[in-house]
C-alpha cells in the first residue's frame, strides 16, 4: 500500500476534485453567504493544492531520484486485506449466528493466520470469546448480538 | 469576588476528594493503571491505542471513574513505554523514543536497572509536578478564558491545528494532508448551521457523523493489527535478560543526582504539553536536547546517559498532565489522547470550557486528584512492572493480535450497538494503515476530526455576529493576537518548506 509519489499525488487530487464536485451540490441557504458547502469546498481545495505540490515533487523526483519499486505483489495485498475482511465478515455473520460462535471463529482465524499452533489457537479463541462475553454482556450490560447459544445462556 | 471564587474552589476541591475516594473509583484507577502498564510495555502499542480501546468500557462508568480511567492509563502507559525501549531498543510509545538509545546502551552495558530506575523515578516525579501545575494553572486560565467569544475559539482551534501541522515531523505537506483528511471526516453528517446532511450517501448511520470512538479504534488499534499482518514475524528478545538487581538503589541515586534536571524537565514538559499540537513526544525531545546542552557530560548522551533518560522521562509524563490544561479549560485538545478525553467528557455530560470549574467543579477536582493518585501509584506498580517485564515482552504477536482485534470489534459495537461501527473500524483501520505506509502522521487528522466542527461552528457564529465581515476576526485585541500568531505559524511553516526546498532543487540540478 506504499504508493509511488505520483500515485499519492493523483489520489490526493482526485479526493479534492470529488469532494468539491459533491459539495457543490449542497443547497445554498437563503440570505447566508456561507452555506453547508463552504467548509467542504475549502477542504477540497486544500486537497487539490496538496495534490498539485505532490505532483510537482513527483515530477522532480523522477528526474534525479530512483522511483521506489511498487508493491504490486498479490501476497502483500492479501495480507493487507485479510484483517478488514475478517472484520467485515464478522459484521455480516454475527447478527445471524450470534456473538459467541462468530467471535470465537474470527479469533481462531486471526490466531491461525498469525501462525499460532491449532490447538493453542482454539483455546485462545474460546478464552477471548468467553472473556468478552462476560465483560460486555454481563459486566457492562451491552446487549450483544444473540444467536441460539446466547439465548440459551440468557 | 476573588474570595468567593477561591472559597468555591476549596469547596470543589474537598468535594472532589470525597468523589475520588469512593471505593469503585479507586478500583478503576488501580485496574486502569495495570492496564496502561501492560499496553505501554508491549512494543508497538501506544498510549493512544490503550485509550482508544478503553473508551468503550468507560462509556458504561460514571463520569469521574471514566475520566480517572483515562488519566491513570495514560500516566502509566507513557512510563511503561520506556521498558521495551530499554530492554529491546523498541520504544513502547513514541514518547520514549528520545532516550531509547541511552536506555538500551545501559542495558547492553549490563545496567538495565540504572536505565529503568532513572526512567521510573523521573516519570513519577514529572507526573506529580505536572498534575500539581495543572491544578494551579487550569483554574487561573479558566477565569481568564471566560471572556473568550466565538472569534477567540475559532482562532484557538485554528492555531491548534496549525501547530499540529508545524510539528508533524519531516514532511509539512504530509502533515497538512493528514489535517485535511481529519477535517473531511469531521464534515460528515448533518451540517450544524442548516441541518443539511453532508457526505452521508443516504445512510442514516452517518447522519450524526462518523462515530468518534470507532474511528479512534480503527485508526490506532486496527491499523496496527493490519500492520502486524503485513510485516509478519515480530521481534523477540535479542538476549535473555537477567533479573534486575538493585532497582530501588538505581532509582534513589537517580533522584538525588538528577533532581534539578528532573525539576527543570517537568516544568518544560508541562508547558510544552499544554501548547496545542506539541504533546509528550515533543516534550521529551526538547527536554532531552536542552539537558544535553546544559549537561557537564554532553558526550555521554546517546551512549547511555542516565541524565538524558531522567530529563526525557520527567518531561513526557509532565506533558501528559499539561495537555489537560487547554483540553479542560478551553475544550481545545492539544494531542490525540486529550482529544479522545474531551469526547468522553462530553458524552458524560461534562462540557469542557472556562465554566467547567463552575458547572462541574467537584468532578474536575476529582479528575485532578485521580490523576495525581495514578502518578503516585506508578511508583510501586512501575517497580513491579519492571521486575515482570521479561514476561510481558515475551507475549507473542500471534496471541496479542487476535486479542486486540476482537476487543476492537466488540468495543466498537458496544458504543452504539450497531454493526455499522464495526464497519467503520475496518475502513478507517485501512485508511490509517495507508497513511502510515505513506508517512502521513495521525495526530493532525485526529485533531482535525475533533476541532473541525469547533472551527466551523465558531466561524459561522462570528460571521452571523459581524454580518459577514471578515474584519470581525481581528476586531477584538485578543482575537487579533491569536489570529496574528496563527498567521505567524503558517509563515514559519512555509518559510521552512521553502528553505528546505532550495538545497533539494540545487542538488537535483547538480545531478
Amino acid at each position: 500500500m506504499k504508493f509511488s509519489p505520483l500515485t499519492l499525488a493523483l489520489l490526493t487530487l482526485m479526493i479534492g476534485v470529488v469532494v468539491i464536485a459533491h459539495a457543490r451540490g449542497f443547497p445554498l441557504m437563503g440570505g447566508m453567504a456561507y452555506g453547508p458547502a463552504f467548509f467542504p469546498v475549502l477542504i477540497g481545495a486544500g486537497f487539490v493544492i496538496c495534490g498539485l505540490i505532490l505532483s510537482g515533487q513527483a515530477a522532480l523526483a523522477r528526474g534525479g531520484v530512483k522511483v521506489p519499486p511498487k508493491h504490486r505483489d498479490l501476497g502483500v495485498l492479501w495480507r493487507i486485506a485479510i484483517i478488514p475482511a475478517i472484520i467485515l465478515g464478522y459484521a455480516v455473520v454475527t447478527p445471524v449466528a450470534g456473538f459467541l460462535p462468530t467471535t470465537a471463529l474470527a479469533a481462531l482465524g486471526t490466531a491461525l493466520f498469525f501462525g499460532l499452533r491449532p490447538l493453542f489457537a482454539l483455546v485462545l479463541a474460546l478464552v477471548i470469546a468467553a472473556t468478552l462475553f462476560v465483560l460486555f454482556q454481563w459486566g457492562l450490560r451491552v446487549p450483544l448480538p444473540a444467536g441460539p447459544l446466547e439465548r440459551w445462556l440468557g | 469576588m476573588s474570595g468567593g471564587w477561591g472559597s468555591q474552589q476549596m469547596d470543589n476541591f474537598f468535594q472532589g476528594v470525597t468523589l475520588v475516594l469512593e471505593p469503585d473509583v479507586l478500583i478503576v484507577i488501580f485496574l486502569a493503571s495495570l492496564y496502561g502498564l501492560a499496553i505501554g510495555a508491549l512494543p508497538g502499542l501506544t498510549a493512544t491505542m490503550a485509550i482508544a480501546l478503553l473508551v468503550p468500557v468507560t462509556f458504561f462508568l460514571d463520569p469521574v471513574s471514566a475520566i480517572a480511567a483515562i488519566t491513570a492509563t495514560t500516566a502509566t502507559a507513557i512510563f511503561a513505554g520506556d521498558i521495551p525501549g530499554a530492554l529491546l531498543r523498541i520504544p513502547g510509545t513514541p514518547a520514549s523514543a528520545a532516550y531509547t538509545e541511552d536506555a538500551y546502551a545501559l542495558t547492553l552495558a549490563g545496567r538495565p536497572e540504572a536505565a529503568l530506575g532513572a526512567s521510573l523515578i523521573a516519570s513519577v516525579a514529572g507526573g506529580v509536578v505536572g498534575v500539581v501545575l495543572l491544578m494551579l494553572f487550569a483554574p487561573a486560565l479558566a477565569r481568564f478564558a471566560v471572556q473568550f467569544s466565538s472569534v477567540e475559539y475559532f482562532w484557538l482551534a485554528v492555531l491548534g491545528l496549525s501547530c499540529a501541522v508545524a510539528v508533524s515531523g519531516d514532511s509539512l505537506l504530509r502533515g497538512t494532508l493528514s489535517l485535511l483528511i481529519g477535517l473531511l471526516i469531521s464534515t460528515v453528517g448533518i451540517d450544524i448551521a442548516t441541518g443539511y446532511p453532508r457526505f452521508t450517501f443516504g445512510s442514516i448511520h452517518l447522519l450524526s457523523g462518523i462515530s468518534f470512538i470507532p474511528a479512534m479504534i480503527g485508526i490506532f488499534a486496527v491499523s496496527q493489527v493490519i500492520r502486524a499482518a503485513v510485516v509478519g514475524r515480530d521481534a523477540s528478545l535479542p538476549t535473555p535478560i537477567r533479573a534486575l538487581p538493585d532497582l530501588a538503589g538505581g532509582m534513589w541515586r537517580a533522584l538525588v543526582r538528577f533532581r534539578m534536571t528532573i525539576l527543570r524537565s517537568s516544568l518544560i514538559g508541562n508547558v510544552l504539553g499544554a501548547l496545542p499540537g506539541a504533546g509528550a513526544d515533543i516534550a521529551a525531545w526538547v527536554s532531552y536536547s536542552l539537558s544535553r546542552l546544559l549537561s557537564r557530560n554532553p558526550e555521554t548522551y546517546g551512549k547511555g546517559s542516565e541524565e538524558g533518560i531522567a530529563a526525557g522521562g520527567a518531561a513526557n509524563n509532565s506533558a501528559v498532565a499539561g495537555a489537560w490544561t487547554p483540553a479542560l479549560v478551553l475544550g481545545i485538545p492539544g494531542d490525540s489522547i486529550t482529544a479522545i478525553a474531551v469526547g468522553v467528557m462530553m458524552m458524560k455530560g461534562i462540557t469542557p470550557g472556562p465554566r467547567v470549574f463552575v458547572t462541574d467543579g467537584p468532578e474536575v477536582y476529582a479528575i485532578f486528584l485521580g490523576f495525581l493518585l495514578a502518578n503516585l501509584l506508578l511508583l510501586p506498580l512501575g517497580f513491579v512492572a519492571i521486575k515482570l517485564a521479561r514476561h510481558v515482552l515475551s507475549v507473542p504477536q500471534a496471541v496479542l493480535m487476535p486479542v486486540i482485534l476482537m476487543f476492537s470489534i466488540t468495543g466498537a459495537y458496544a458504543v452504539d450497538n450497531a454493526m455499522f461501527s464495526v464497519g467503520i473500524i475496518a475502513v478507517l483501520g485501512l485508511v490509517a494503515f495507508g497513511m502510515e505506509e505513506n508517512r502521513i502522521p495521525f495526530a493532525p487528522a485526529i485533531l482535525g476530526i475533533v476541532l473541525g466542527a469547533v472551527i466551523e461552528k465558531n466561524f459561522l457564529i462570528t460571521m452571523i455576529k459581524t454580518q459577514g465581515s471578515l474584519a470581525g476576526f481581528f476586531d477584538r485585541p485578543l482575537a487579533a493576537v491569536l489570529g496574528g500568531l496563527t498567521i505567524a505559524v503558517w509563515a514559519l511553516i512555509l518559510a521552512r518548506a521553502l528553505l528546505r526546498r532550495a538545497p533539494v532543487s540545487e542538488s537535483l540540478a547538480n545531478d
